[in-house]
Protein backbone atom coordinates (compact mmCIF):
# COMPACT_ATOMS: atom_id res chain seq x y z
CA UNK A 1 0.00 0.00 0.00
CA UNK A 2 1.40 3.28 -1.00
CA UNK A 3 2.08 5.93 1.31
CA UNK A 4 1.29 9.51 0.88
CA UNK A 5 3.96 11.71 2.30
CA UNK A 6 4.44 15.60 3.32
CA UNK A 7 6.41 17.36 0.63
CA UNK A 8 8.97 18.57 2.73
CA UNK A 9 9.94 14.92 4.00
CA UNK A 10 10.45 13.98 0.02
CA UNK A 11 14.41 13.62 -0.79
CA UNK A 12 15.52 15.44 -4.33
CA UNK A 13 15.67 12.33 -5.70
CA UNK A 14 12.10 12.23 -4.72
CA UNK A 15 11.07 15.39 -5.83
CA UNK A 16 12.49 15.11 -9.34
CA UNK A 17 11.05 11.90 -9.85
CA UNK A 18 7.46 13.35 -9.24
CA UNK A 19 8.07 16.39 -11.47
CA UNK A 20 9.22 13.56 -14.05
CA UNK A 21 6.17 11.37 -14.41
CA UNK A 22 4.22 14.62 -14.01
CA UNK A 23 6.03 15.87 -17.23
CA UNK A 24 5.15 12.08 -18.58
CA UNK A 25 2.13 12.57 -18.16
CA UNK A 26 1.65 16.28 -19.59
CA UNK A 27 3.05 14.71 -22.83
CA UNK A 28 0.63 12.15 -23.65
CA UNK A 29 -3.08 12.25 -24.71
CA UNK A 30 -6.05 11.89 -22.42
CA UNK A 31 -6.88 8.20 -23.25
CA UNK A 32 -3.20 7.17 -21.79
CA UNK A 33 -2.26 8.98 -18.53
CA UNK A 34 -2.32 12.29 -20.00
CA UNK A 35 -2.64 14.82 -17.39
CA UNK A 36 -5.10 17.60 -19.06
CA UNK A 37 -8.31 15.48 -18.95
CA UNK A 38 -7.51 16.54 -15.39
CA UNK A 39 -8.02 19.73 -16.07
CA UNK A 40 -11.46 19.39 -18.24
CA UNK A 41 -12.80 17.28 -15.73
CA UNK A 42 -12.50 19.78 -12.89
CA UNK A 43 -13.45 22.58 -14.96
CA UNK A 44 -16.72 20.58 -15.68
CA UNK A 45 -17.57 19.95 -12.50
CA UNK A 46 -18.11 23.72 -12.45
CA UNK A 47 -20.44 24.36 -15.58
CA UNK A 48 -22.75 22.33 -16.97
CA UNK A 49 -25.97 20.52 -16.36
CA UNK A 50 -28.31 19.28 -13.94
CA UNK A 51 -25.03 17.64 -11.99
CA UNK A 52 -23.57 21.06 -12.20
CA UNK A 53 -20.77 22.17 -9.49
CA UNK A 54 -20.75 18.22 -7.86
CA UNK A 55 -17.29 18.71 -6.85
CA UNK A 56 -17.94 21.95 -4.59
CA UNK A 57 -20.12 23.59 -2.20
CA UNK A 58 -21.49 20.55 -1.17
CA UNK A 59 -20.84 17.17 0.35
CA UNK A 60 -19.45 15.59 -2.25
CA UNK A 61 -16.54 17.99 -2.38
CA UNK A 62 -14.46 15.36 -0.42
CA UNK A 63 -15.46 12.30 -2.14
CA UNK A 64 -15.29 13.68 -5.64
CA UNK A 65 -11.42 15.22 -5.15
CA UNK A 66 -10.82 11.79 -3.61
CA UNK A 67 -11.35 9.43 -6.49
CA UNK A 68 -10.41 12.81 -8.84
CA UNK A 69 -6.99 12.33 -6.98
CA UNK A 70 -6.54 8.69 -6.95
CA UNK A 71 -7.53 8.08 -10.60
CA UNK A 72 -5.01 11.18 -11.21
CA UNK A 73 -2.34 9.16 -9.11
CA UNK A 74 -2.93 5.69 -11.14
CA UNK A 75 -1.92 7.68 -13.80
CA UNK A 76 1.24 8.78 -12.20
CA UNK A 77 2.13 5.75 -11.66
CA UNK A 78 1.72 4.75 -14.86
CA UNK A 79 3.73 7.18 -16.12
CA UNK A 80 6.38 6.93 -13.71
CA UNK A 81 6.67 3.06 -14.75
CA UNK A 82 7.19 4.56 -18.23
CA UNK A 83 10.05 6.34 -17.25
CA UNK A 84 11.85 2.92 -15.89
CA UNK A 85 10.62 3.63 -12.59
CA UNK A 86 8.33 0.84 -10.38
CA UNK A 87 5.59 2.19 -10.40
CA UNK A 88 5.66 2.99 -6.64
CA UNK A 89 4.94 6.98 -6.61
CA UNK A 90 2.48 8.70 -4.55
CA UNK A 91 1.28 11.92 -4.60
CA UNK A 92 2.86 14.00 -1.54
CA UNK A 93 0.87 16.15 0.10
CA UNK A 94 1.20 20.33 0.83
CA UNK A 95 0.81 21.37 4.65
CA UNK A 96 0.48 25.04 3.68
CA UNK A 97 -0.12 25.57 7.68
CA UNK A 98 3.53 25.24 7.67
CA UNK A 99 5.32 25.65 4.80
CA UNK A 100 3.76 28.81 4.08
CA UNK A 101 6.20 31.17 3.02
CA UNK A 102 6.34 32.53 -1.38
CA UNK A 103 9.89 32.91 -0.81
CA UNK A 104 11.55 29.60 -2.02
CA UNK A 105 15.25 30.58 -0.28
CA UNK A 106 13.39 29.79 2.62
CA UNK A 107 12.89 26.30 4.49
CA UNK A 108 9.37 27.23 4.43
CA UNK A 109 8.63 28.02 0.72
CA UNK A 110 11.23 25.33 -0.23
CA UNK A 111 8.27 23.96 -2.27
CA UNK A 112 8.61 26.98 -4.64
CA UNK A 113 12.33 26.13 -5.85
CA UNK A 114 13.01 25.68 -9.31
CA UNK A 115 14.04 21.78 -8.60
CA UNK A 116 10.04 21.34 -7.71
CA UNK A 117 7.18 23.30 -8.23
CA UNK A 118 9.05 26.76 -9.59
CA UNK A 119 8.17 29.96 -8.07
CA UNK A 120 5.60 32.76 -8.30
CA UNK A 121 5.30 34.98 -11.77
CA UNK A 122 3.39 35.93 -14.54
CA UNK A 123 3.87 34.13 -16.15
CA UNK A 124 6.16 31.30 -13.84
CA UNK A 125 9.89 31.84 -16.21
CA UNK A 126 11.57 29.18 -14.21
CA UNK A 127 11.30 25.58 -12.90
CA UNK A 128 9.70 22.46 -14.58
CA UNK A 129 6.43 24.22 -15.47
CA UNK A 130 7.73 27.53 -16.82
CA UNK A 131 6.53 29.29 -19.64
CA UNK A 132 7.63 27.47 -22.93
CA UNK A 133 7.76 24.12 -21.11
CA UNK A 134 4.76 23.53 -19.39
CA UNK A 135 1.26 24.75 -21.50
CA UNK A 136 -1.81 24.98 -20.00
CA UNK A 137 -4.81 22.59 -21.11
CA UNK A 138 -6.68 23.79 -23.85
CA UNK A 139 -7.59 26.51 -24.94
CA UNK A 140 -3.98 27.17 -23.52
CA UNK A 141 -1.89 29.50 -22.20
CA UNK A 142 1.27 30.22 -19.58
CA UNK A 143 1.07 29.04 -15.80
CA UNK A 144 1.10 32.16 -13.37
CA UNK A 145 1.05 32.34 -9.84
CA UNK A 146 0.33 35.21 -7.21
CA UNK A 147 1.46 33.60 -4.00
CA UNK A 148 0.01 36.03 -2.35
CA UNK A 149 1.57 39.50 -4.13
CA UNK A 150 -1.41 41.34 -5.08
CA UNK A 151 0.73 43.11 -7.86
CA UNK A 152 0.66 39.62 -9.59
CA UNK A 153 -2.96 38.87 -8.62
CA UNK A 154 -5.56 42.10 -7.19
CA UNK A 155 -7.65 39.45 -5.92
CA UNK A 156 -5.12 37.46 -3.90
CA UNK A 157 -5.37 37.17 0.31
CA UNK A 158 -1.65 37.81 1.72
CA UNK A 159 -1.28 34.55 4.07
CA UNK A 160 -2.56 30.90 4.16
CA UNK A 161 -4.72 29.70 6.56
CA UNK A 162 -2.83 28.66 10.33
CA UNK A 163 -2.70 25.31 12.10
CA UNK A 164 -4.77 26.81 14.55
CA UNK A 165 -7.79 26.64 11.78
CA UNK A 166 -7.11 23.58 10.38
CA UNK A 167 -7.32 22.26 14.33
CA UNK A 168 -10.98 24.04 14.79
CA UNK A 169 -12.11 23.00 11.43
CA UNK A 170 -11.42 19.24 12.52
CA UNK A 171 -12.71 19.95 15.89
CA UNK A 172 -16.27 19.81 14.12
CA UNK A 173 -17.73 16.60 14.71
CA UNK A 174 -20.58 17.05 12.30
CA UNK A 175 -19.61 16.01 8.64
CA UNK A 176 -21.90 18.61 7.05
CA UNK A 177 -25.34 19.76 7.53
CA UNK A 178 -28.24 21.25 6.22
CA UNK A 179 -28.53 23.24 3.72
CA UNK A 180 -25.62 20.98 2.48
CA UNK A 181 -23.95 24.45 0.75
CA UNK A 182 -21.64 27.44 1.58
CA UNK A 183 -24.42 28.61 4.55
CA UNK A 184 -23.95 25.55 6.58
CA UNK A 185 -23.21 25.77 9.96
CA UNK A 186 -19.72 25.39 11.83
CA UNK A 187 -19.10 25.40 15.57
CA UNK A 188 -20.01 23.24 18.06
CA UNK A 189 -21.45 25.21 20.99
CA UNK A 190 -25.07 25.08 21.62
CA UNK A 191 -27.18 25.85 24.06
CA UNK A 192 -30.89 26.44 25.12
CA UNK A 193 -34.51 24.97 25.79
CA UNK A 194 -34.47 21.06 27.54
CA UNK A 195 -34.61 18.68 24.69
CA UNK A 196 -37.83 17.20 23.53
CA UNK A 197 -38.53 13.90 23.44
CA UNK A 198 -40.28 11.55 19.64
CA UNK A 199 -42.47 8.46 20.98
CA UNK A 200 -44.18 6.13 18.56
CA UNK A 201 -45.36 3.53 17.66
CA UNK A 202 -44.27 1.06 15.59
CA UNK A 203 -45.72 -0.48 12.02
CA UNK A 204 -47.80 2.29 10.75
CA UNK A 205 -48.17 2.79 7.16
CA UNK A 206 -44.13 1.40 6.47
CA UNK A 207 -43.26 -1.76 6.15
CA UNK A 208 -41.66 -3.48 8.97
CA UNK A 209 -37.47 -3.06 8.97
CA UNK A 210 -35.41 -0.54 9.81
CA UNK A 211 -35.22 3.00 10.12
CA UNK A 212 -33.26 5.84 11.11
CA UNK A 213 -35.09 8.15 13.22
CA UNK A 214 -34.06 12.29 13.59
CA UNK A 215 -34.91 14.99 15.20
CA UNK A 216 -33.95 18.88 13.56
CA UNK A 217 -34.87 22.43 15.12
CA UNK A 218 -35.45 24.69 13.33
CA UNK A 219 -35.75 28.35 13.27
CA UNK A 220 -36.75 31.56 11.78
CA UNK A 221 -33.32 32.22 10.04
CA UNK A 222 -33.42 28.92 8.15
CA UNK A 223 -30.68 27.02 11.07
CA UNK A 224 -31.26 23.37 11.78
CA UNK A 225 -29.85 21.66 14.57
CA UNK A 226 -30.59 17.57 13.90
CA UNK A 227 -29.77 14.97 16.59
CA UNK A 228 -27.49 12.10 15.81
CA UNK A 229 -29.70 9.18 13.85
CA UNK A 230 -31.21 6.65 15.79
CA UNK A 231 -31.74 2.94 14.33
CA UNK A 232 -34.89 1.78 15.10
CA UNK A 233 -36.84 -1.53 14.25
CA UNK A 234 -40.18 -1.76 12.93
CA UNK A 235 -42.36 -4.77 12.75
CA UNK A 236 -43.00 -7.98 14.74
CA UNK A 237 -39.81 -9.72 13.05
CA UNK A 238 -37.51 -7.10 14.58
CA UNK A 239 -34.76 -8.34 17.27
CA UNK A 240 -34.63 -7.02 19.62
CA UNK A 241 -38.61 -7.95 19.85
CA UNK A 242 -40.82 -4.77 18.93
CA UNK A 243 -42.29 -3.60 22.28
CA UNK A 244 -44.65 -1.23 20.05
CA UNK A 245 -42.90 2.24 21.19
CA UNK A 246 -39.64 1.29 19.18
CA UNK A 247 -39.31 4.94 17.94
CA UNK A 248 -37.95 7.37 20.75
CA UNK A 249 -35.34 9.78 20.02
CA UNK A 250 -34.41 12.53 22.03
CA UNK A 251 -33.30 15.80 20.18
CA UNK A 252 -29.56 17.73 21.11
CA UNK A 253 -29.92 20.57 23.17
CA UNK A 254 -31.45 23.60 21.34
CA UNK A 255 -30.20 26.45 20.12
CA UNK A 256 -31.67 29.73 22.14
CA UNK A 257 -33.50 30.99 18.59
CA UNK A 258 -34.82 27.78 18.05
CA UNK A 259 -38.60 28.22 17.51
CA UNK A 260 -39.59 24.65 16.38
CA UNK A 261 -38.75 20.84 15.39
CA UNK A 262 -39.81 18.41 13.54
CA UNK A 263 -39.36 14.59 13.27
CA UNK A 264 -37.56 12.41 10.13
CA UNK A 265 -37.91 8.73 9.70
CA UNK A 266 -35.86 7.20 7.12
CA UNK A 267 -35.73 3.70 5.79
CA UNK A 268 -32.11 2.43 6.25
CA UNK A 269 -29.94 2.95 3.01
CA UNK A 270 -31.06 6.27 2.54
CA UNK A 271 -33.52 4.82 -1.06
CA UNK A 272 -35.14 8.42 -2.09
CA UNK A 273 -39.20 8.70 -1.42
CA UNK A 274 -38.84 6.30 1.94
CA UNK A 275 -38.49 9.04 3.78
CA UNK A 276 -41.36 10.98 5.59
CA UNK A 277 -41.21 14.35 7.48
CA UNK A 278 -43.66 14.00 10.68
CA UNK A 279 -46.21 17.09 11.92
CA UNK A 280 -43.75 19.46 11.91
CA UNK A 281 -42.57 22.10 13.19
CA UNK A 282 -43.06 21.58 16.66
CA UNK A 283 -43.53 23.85 19.16
CA UNK A 284 -39.95 23.63 21.59
CA UNK A 285 -40.56 21.96 24.76
CA UNK A 286 -43.89 19.75 23.54
CA UNK A 287 -42.93 16.07 23.21
CA UNK A 288 -43.98 14.60 19.91
CA UNK A 289 -46.32 11.18 19.31
CA UNK A 290 -45.50 9.51 15.71
CA UNK A 291 -48.86 8.33 14.98
CA UNK A 292 -48.37 7.22 11.05
CA UNK A 293 -45.08 7.04 8.82
CA UNK A 294 -46.21 7.50 5.71
CA UNK A 295 -43.79 7.20 2.84
CA UNK A 296 -43.32 11.08 1.34
CA UNK A 297 -41.08 13.67 -0.42
CA UNK A 298 -37.14 13.12 0.71
CA UNK A 299 -36.01 15.16 3.31
CA UNK A 300 -32.35 15.79 5.01
CA UNK A 301 -31.33 12.87 7.13
CA UNK A 302 -28.46 14.70 8.47
CA UNK A 303 -26.81 13.06 11.62
CA UNK A 304 -24.27 15.94 12.29
CA UNK A 305 -24.65 19.21 14.16
CA UNK A 306 -21.94 21.23 12.35
CA UNK A 307 -20.48 21.39 8.74
CA UNK A 308 -16.67 20.29 9.28
CA UNK A 309 -17.05 20.30 5.48
CA UNK A 310 -18.00 23.53 4.98
CA UNK A 311 -15.66 25.06 7.61
CA UNK A 312 -12.52 23.26 5.76
CA UNK A 313 -13.92 23.68 2.32
CA UNK A 314 -13.39 27.96 3.42
CA UNK A 315 -16.93 29.31 3.15
CA UNK A 316 -17.24 29.64 7.03
CA UNK A 317 -18.08 31.82 8.68
CA UNK A 318 -17.86 34.94 6.21
CA UNK A 319 -18.39 33.44 2.49
CA UNK A 320 -16.73 36.43 1.32
CA UNK A 321 -13.13 35.44 3.64
CA UNK A 322 -11.48 33.02 1.74
CA UNK A 323 -10.78 30.44 4.36
CA UNK A 324 -8.55 27.01 4.67
CA UNK A 325 -9.02 25.12 1.48
CA UNK A 326 -10.78 27.95 -0.83
CA UNK A 327 -8.05 30.24 1.25
CA UNK A 328 -4.55 28.15 -0.54
CA UNK A 329 -6.60 28.64 -3.79
CA UNK A 330 -6.57 32.48 -3.52
CA UNK A 331 -3.38 32.71 -2.27
CA UNK A 332 -1.44 30.98 -5.22
CA UNK A 333 -3.61 33.11 -7.16
CA UNK A 334 -3.91 32.93 -11.38
CA UNK A 335 -4.52 30.09 -12.93
CA UNK A 336 -4.94 27.98 -9.51
CA UNK A 337 -7.75 30.76 -8.35
CA UNK A 338 -10.27 29.44 -11.38
CA UNK A 339 -12.06 26.33 -12.66
CA UNK A 340 -8.51 25.28 -14.39
CA UNK A 341 -6.60 25.09 -11.12
CA UNK A 342 -5.47 21.78 -11.75
CA UNK A 343 -3.27 22.93 -14.90
CA UNK A 344 -0.91 24.26 -11.99
CA UNK A 345 0.19 20.90 -10.61
CA UNK A 346 0.50 22.55 -7.04
CA UNK A 347 -3.17 21.80 -7.07
CA UNK A 348 -2.96 17.54 -6.46
CA UNK A 349 -0.34 18.93 -3.54
CA UNK A 350 -3.00 21.26 -2.03
CA UNK A 351 -5.95 18.65 -2.41
CA UNK A 352 -4.15 15.62 -1.23
CA UNK A 353 -3.20 17.52 1.73
CA UNK A 354 -7.20 18.49 2.21
CA UNK A 355 -7.80 14.72 1.38
CA UNK A 356 -5.46 13.97 4.60
CA UNK A 357 -7.21 16.41 6.78
CA UNK A 358 -10.66 14.37 5.59
CA UNK A 359 -9.23 11.11 6.94
CA UNK A 360 -7.84 13.13 10.18
CA UNK A 361 -11.39 14.33 10.93
CA UNK A 362 -12.62 10.23 10.23
CA UNK A 363 -9.90 8.78 13.26
CA UNK A 364 -10.93 11.41 15.13
CA UNK A 365 -14.75 11.40 14.95
CA UNK A 366 -15.02 7.23 13.96
CA UNK A 367 -18.71 6.77 12.65
CA UNK A 368 -20.57 6.77 9.17
CA UNK A 369 -21.60 10.41 9.41
CA UNK A 370 -21.98 11.35 5.64
CA UNK A 371 -25.49 12.27 4.74
CA UNK A 372 -27.57 9.27 3.37
CA UNK A 373 -30.13 11.57 1.40
CA UNK A 374 -28.69 15.26 0.26
CA UNK A 375 -32.50 17.38 -0.89
CA UNK A 376 -33.03 18.04 -4.04
CA UNK A 377 -33.90 21.20 -3.50
CA UNK A 378 -32.21 25.02 -2.71
CA UNK A 379 -29.19 26.48 -4.14
CA UNK A 380 -26.55 24.68 -4.49
CA UNK A 381 -27.88 21.56 -4.27
CA UNK A 382 -29.77 20.77 -7.37
CA UNK A 383 -27.67 17.62 -7.66
CA UNK A 384 -27.63 14.51 -6.01
CA UNK A 385 -25.05 14.38 -3.14
CA UNK A 386 -26.46 11.38 -0.85
CA UNK A 387 -24.30 8.42 0.43
CA UNK A 388 -25.46 6.24 -2.51
CA UNK A 389 -25.59 8.82 -5.22
CA UNK A 390 -23.16 8.12 -8.61
CA UNK A 391 -20.60 11.31 -8.58
CA UNK A 392 -20.38 12.72 -11.93
CA UNK A 393 -18.67 12.15 -13.80
CA UNK A 394 -17.04 9.13 -11.97
CA UNK A 395 -18.86 5.71 -11.58
CA UNK A 396 -18.42 5.74 -7.80
CA UNK A 397 -20.34 6.78 -4.91
CA UNK A 398 -19.61 8.71 -1.58
CA UNK A 399 -19.46 5.86 0.38
CA UNK A 400 -17.45 3.76 -2.13
CA UNK A 401 -14.22 5.93 -0.92
CA UNK A 402 -15.48 6.86 2.65
CA UNK A 403 -12.41 4.68 3.92
CA UNK A 404 -9.22 5.97 1.66
CA UNK A 405 -7.47 3.05 3.36
CA UNK A 406 -9.31 0.34 0.87
CA UNK A 407 -8.48 2.11 -1.55
CA UNK A 408 -4.50 1.66 -1.70
CA UNK A 409 -2.98 4.28 0.31
CA UNK A 410 -2.21 6.13 3.60
CA UNK A 411 -0.74 8.88 4.75
CA UNK A 412 2.44 9.10 6.70
CA UNK A 413 0.16 10.76 9.37
CA UNK A 414 -2.16 8.29 9.72
CA UNK A 415 -2.60 7.12 13.28
CA UNK A 416 -0.38 3.64 13.37
CA UNK A 417 -2.49 0.46 14.74
CA UNK A 418 -6.05 2.46 14.43
CA UNK A 419 -8.25 1.53 11.68
CA UNK A 420 -10.33 3.73 9.94
CA UNK A 421 -14.26 3.61 11.07
CA UNK A 422 -16.71 4.55 8.80
CA UNK A 423 -19.69 2.20 9.89
CA UNK A 424 -22.92 3.46 10.98
CA UNK B 1 -33.46 44.24 -15.52
CA UNK B 2 -31.42 46.98 -13.03
CA UNK B 3 -28.43 48.28 -14.25
CA UNK B 4 -25.14 50.01 -13.09
CA UNK B 5 -22.26 50.94 -14.47
CA UNK B 6 -18.99 50.84 -12.86
CA UNK B 7 -15.35 52.06 -13.86
CA UNK B 8 -12.77 50.21 -12.48
CA UNK B 9 -8.93 50.17 -13.13
CA UNK B 10 -9.72 51.99 -16.56
CA UNK B 11 -11.90 49.17 -17.55
CA UNK B 12 -15.39 49.70 -18.39
CA UNK B 13 -17.70 47.07 -16.02
CA UNK B 14 -21.54 47.20 -16.31
CA UNK B 15 -23.79 44.86 -14.06
CA UNK B 16 -27.04 44.05 -14.95
CA UNK B 17 -29.46 42.83 -12.23
CA UNK B 18 -32.72 40.96 -11.59
CA UNK B 19 -35.20 43.59 -11.36
CA UNK B 20 -35.53 44.73 -7.69
CA UNK B 21 -32.31 44.07 -5.97
CA UNK B 22 -30.11 46.72 -4.56
CA UNK B 23 -27.13 48.54 -7.11
CA UNK B 24 -23.88 47.16 -5.77
CA UNK B 25 -22.30 49.16 -2.65
CA UNK B 26 -18.95 50.35 -2.78
CA UNK B 27 -18.02 49.68 1.22
CA UNK B 28 -14.41 49.71 0.41
CA UNK B 29 -12.27 52.15 2.29
CA UNK B 30 -10.30 55.00 0.47
CA UNK B 31 -7.06 53.41 0.32
CA UNK B 32 -8.48 50.48 -1.10
CA UNK B 33 -10.65 52.60 -3.78
CA UNK B 34 -6.93 54.26 -4.40
CA UNK B 35 -5.32 50.79 -4.39
CA UNK B 36 -7.56 49.38 -6.80
CA UNK B 37 -8.01 46.65 -5.11
CA UNK B 38 -11.09 44.90 -5.55
CA UNK B 39 -12.76 43.79 -1.85
CA UNK B 40 -11.31 45.28 1.58
CA UNK B 41 -9.63 42.60 3.85
CA UNK B 42 -7.16 44.33 5.87
CA UNK B 43 -8.40 42.19 8.44
CA UNK B 44 -6.11 39.37 7.04
CA UNK B 45 -3.28 41.73 5.49
CA UNK B 46 -0.74 41.58 8.22
CA UNK B 47 1.50 44.43 5.85
CA UNK B 48 -1.36 46.46 5.57
CA UNK B 49 -0.49 50.24 6.67
CA UNK B 50 -3.49 51.26 8.01
CA UNK B 51 -4.48 47.87 9.86
CA UNK B 52 -5.28 50.01 12.97
CA UNK B 53 -8.43 52.00 11.10
CA UNK B 54 -11.76 50.90 12.32
CA UNK B 55 -13.00 48.22 10.12
CA UNK B 56 -16.19 46.66 11.13
CA UNK B 57 -16.37 43.27 11.10
CA UNK B 58 -17.74 42.25 7.19
CA UNK B 59 -21.09 40.81 7.58
CA UNK B 60 -22.35 39.04 4.99
CA UNK B 61 -24.95 41.24 2.60
CA UNK B 62 -28.29 39.24 2.68
CA UNK B 63 -30.67 40.26 0.11
CA UNK B 64 -33.07 37.49 0.52
CA UNK B 65 -36.23 39.71 1.05
CA UNK B 66 -35.55 41.68 -2.37
CA UNK B 67 -34.08 38.64 -4.14
CA UNK B 68 -36.92 36.44 -6.33
CA UNK B 69 -36.60 32.81 -4.61
CA UNK B 70 -36.28 30.49 -7.38
CA UNK B 71 -39.16 30.24 -9.92
CA UNK B 72 -40.46 33.45 -9.11
CA UNK B 73 -37.97 35.47 -10.89
CA UNK B 74 -36.24 35.89 -13.89
CA UNK B 75 -36.59 33.05 -16.20
CA UNK B 76 -33.85 30.67 -15.14
CA UNK B 77 -31.66 28.86 -18.19
CA UNK B 78 -32.27 25.20 -17.41
CA UNK B 79 -27.93 24.70 -17.47
CA UNK B 80 -27.83 27.09 -14.72
CA UNK B 81 -30.84 25.80 -12.52
CA UNK B 82 -29.50 25.10 -9.11
CA UNK B 83 -26.74 27.77 -9.05
CA UNK B 84 -29.33 30.73 -7.71
CA UNK B 85 -30.67 33.81 -9.99
CA UNK B 86 -28.58 34.08 -13.04
CA UNK B 87 -27.33 37.82 -14.12
CA UNK B 88 -24.71 39.53 -15.82
CA UNK B 89 -21.35 41.43 -15.33
CA UNK B 90 -19.69 42.96 -18.95
CA UNK B 91 -16.37 44.40 -18.61
CA UNK B 92 -15.28 45.60 -21.54
CA UNK B 93 -17.85 44.16 -23.69
CA UNK B 94 -17.18 40.90 -22.42
CA UNK B 95 -19.84 39.22 -20.81
CA UNK B 96 -19.63 37.14 -18.12
CA UNK B 97 -22.44 35.12 -16.06
CA UNK B 98 -22.69 35.31 -12.76
CA UNK B 99 -25.57 34.38 -9.75
CA UNK B 100 -26.98 35.48 -6.64
CA UNK B 101 -26.69 32.96 -3.92
CA UNK B 102 -29.23 31.65 -1.92
CA UNK B 103 -27.39 33.01 0.77
CA UNK B 104 -27.43 36.48 -0.73
CA UNK B 105 -23.92 36.36 -2.04
CA UNK B 106 -22.71 36.79 -5.12
CA UNK B 107 -20.72 34.22 -7.20
CA UNK B 108 -19.44 33.47 -10.83
CA UNK B 109 -17.61 30.39 -11.89
CA UNK B 110 -14.60 32.64 -12.88
CA UNK B 111 -13.25 32.52 -9.61
CA UNK B 112 -14.83 29.75 -8.36
CA UNK B 113 -13.53 29.76 -4.37
CA UNK B 114 -14.41 33.87 -3.60
CA UNK B 115 -18.10 34.65 -2.53
CA UNK B 116 -18.62 38.29 -2.71
CA UNK B 117 -20.88 40.53 -0.28
CA UNK B 118 -21.93 42.42 -3.31
CA UNK B 119 -22.08 42.25 -6.88
CA UNK B 120 -19.64 45.48 -7.35
CA UNK B 121 -16.68 43.79 -5.61
CA UNK B 122 -17.54 40.14 -7.69
CA UNK B 123 -17.46 42.52 -10.85
CA UNK B 124 -14.24 44.24 -9.85
CA UNK B 125 -12.46 41.07 -9.09
CA UNK B 126 -13.67 39.87 -12.51
CA UNK B 127 -12.16 42.87 -14.00
CA UNK B 128 -8.72 42.41 -11.62
CA UNK B 129 -8.84 38.93 -13.35
CA UNK B 130 -8.19 40.06 -16.50
CA UNK B 131 -5.27 42.09 -15.76
CA UNK B 132 -3.30 38.47 -16.39
CA UNK B 133 -5.83 36.84 -18.26
CA UNK B 134 -4.87 35.63 -21.54
CA UNK B 135 -6.23 37.61 -24.03
CA UNK B 136 -9.66 35.09 -25.64
CA UNK B 137 -8.79 35.63 -29.36
CA UNK B 138 -4.73 36.55 -29.10
CA UNK B 139 -6.03 40.12 -29.77
CA UNK B 140 -5.26 43.30 -27.18
CA UNK B 141 -7.03 42.49 -24.10
CA UNK B 142 -7.18 46.02 -22.50
CA UNK B 143 -8.47 49.09 -24.99
CA UNK B 144 -5.66 51.98 -24.11
CA UNK B 145 -8.46 54.24 -23.82
CA UNK B 146 -10.69 53.34 -20.83
CA UNK B 147 -14.38 52.78 -22.10
CA UNK B 148 -17.12 55.26 -20.10
CA UNK B 149 -20.21 54.48 -19.98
Amino acid sequence: MGVRRNQRRLSAADKTRFVAAVLEMKAKPAASYGYDKYVAMHVAAFVGGPNTNAAHLGPTFFPWHREFLRLFEVDLQAADTALGEDGSITLPYWDWTRDNSPDPTKKAGAIWKDSFMGPKGNPVASGPFKTGSWALAPPGGSLKRALGDSVLDGNTVPTLATRAEVDAATANHGFDTFPFSEDSDGGQSVSGPNSPTAKGVAGGALPAGQYFVVITYQNGNGESLPSAPRKVCLGGACTPANTGTAIEVTAPAARPSATGYSVYVTAVGGAAGTETFQAGPILIGTNHTVTALVVGRARPTVNTTSSFRNVLEGWFPVVSRPALHNRTHVWVGMTMSGGNSPDDPVFFLHHCNIDRLWARWQFRHPGQQYPQVVPMVGIPGNRPQGLNDVLTPFAIRPIDVLNHTTLGYTYDTDPPGVAINVSP
Amino acid sequence: MATTHLEHKGRSIRIDLPEGMAPPADDRCEECRKKNVAVCTHHDHADHDHVDHAHPEPEPTTPMQQMPMPGQGPAMDPAHAGHGVPFKVMIDGRSFDAFVMLSGSFYSHELPFMMYSNPGDLARAIANKLDWMEPPDGGPEKPETPQRS
